[in-house]
């Protein structure tokens, strides 16, 4: 399966989405290839402390900013990996356009935040243009940095609703200290010690919702 | 009775609508010109009345004239 973890905007943690998904799909025996499409590299980084520091499993990853390579890159990796995931964004760019057009499920992280709903309104025109040129994607809100407490993300996720051909994915990540720390160290926080319960709880959630239920 | 299919955008046109296309198409474009030690040379045309000015330019600053282009031409695509 080909997920893309997408946001035109940046600051949404869509690389530590990534990465907990990459982590945690190999954790359950899948060949995953983990792409980052951002010109930042953050998941680049992040699989690189993780290798320096010789964690297992290791991780297979890639760097691609430019659209039309990304493209062909997953279309040659799609048949050698189990799973794919894509980081890309930040801004719009032609490897999250790429992304667009390869992903089986796009993920689009975003903050309890006004801003980050506004920000949607972009993401909805490129999933809308994606739509009218290929068949089968699926593209999720997904609230990611949720609040402990208050009425932000109940109104954040019915702000969400009311765009075409994205869907509000109830499985929202808490905005916690753990993922931030996790990584740091290029870890999943199913991996990293000690353990937040909670964060390992909503992550497996998620992956359950996006891999098995799709 | 013929209907008509919706008409398809290209997926690589909108790949590269994105603005970050651009950047992409400079890099991808074939170089010109012939390479003169570390140097590509190539031709450039410019008005009869810039070429004194630039070497006028040149010369207070004691450099060449092809010194004296490619520096102000770095220092314009700087400011971009």
């Amino acid at each position: 399966m080909i997920v893309g973890v997408l946001n035109t905007k940046g600051g949404v943690g869509k690389s530590t989405l990534a990465l907990n998904l990459a982590v945690a799909r190999a954790l359950a025996g899948r060949d995953v290839w983990l792409i980052d499409g951002d010109r930042q590299a953050t998941a680049m980084q992040a699989v690189a402390q993780r290798a320096e520091s010789g964690v297992m499993p290791a991780l297979a990853v890639a760097h691609f900013t430019d659209g039309p390579l990304l493209r062909s890159q997953v279309q040659q990796g799609t048949s050698k990996y189990d799973d794919i995931i894509i980081d890309a964004g930040g801004r719009d760019s032609t490897a999250l356009r790429a992304a667009l057009m390869l992903a089986d499920v796009v993920l689009i992280p975003f903050q309890p935040r006004s801003v980050d709903i506004w920000a949607m309104g972009d993401m909805a025109e490129l999933v809308k243009e994606a739509h009218s040129m290929r068949d089968g994607l699926k593209a999720f809100a997904l609230l990611n940095g949720a609040d402990p407490r208050g009425s932000d993300n109940a109104e954040a996720a019915q702000a969400v609703a009311d765009f075409e051909h994205i869907q509000y994915l109830d499985a929202p990540i808490g905005r916690r200290k753990a993922l931030a720390d996790a990584m740091g160290d290029g870890l999943s926080v199913l991996e990293s010690k000690p353990k937040d319960e909670k964060a390992i709880n909503e992550i497996n959630m998620l992956v359950n919702l996006v891999f098995i239920l799709n | 009775m013929t209907i008509k299919k919706a008409v398809k955008t290209n997926q690589d046109q909108f790949i590269a609508a994105a603005p970050d296309a651009g950047a992409v198409g400079v890099k991808a474009m074939p170089a010109k010109g012939v390479m003169r030690g570390n140097k590509r040379q190539i031709t450039l045309t410019l008005s009869p009345d810039l070429l004194p000015q630039i070497d006028a330019a040149a010369i207070a600053l004691g450099i060449s004239r092809a010194a004296w282009v490619s520096m102000t031409i770095s220092q314009g695509l700087k400011k971009q």
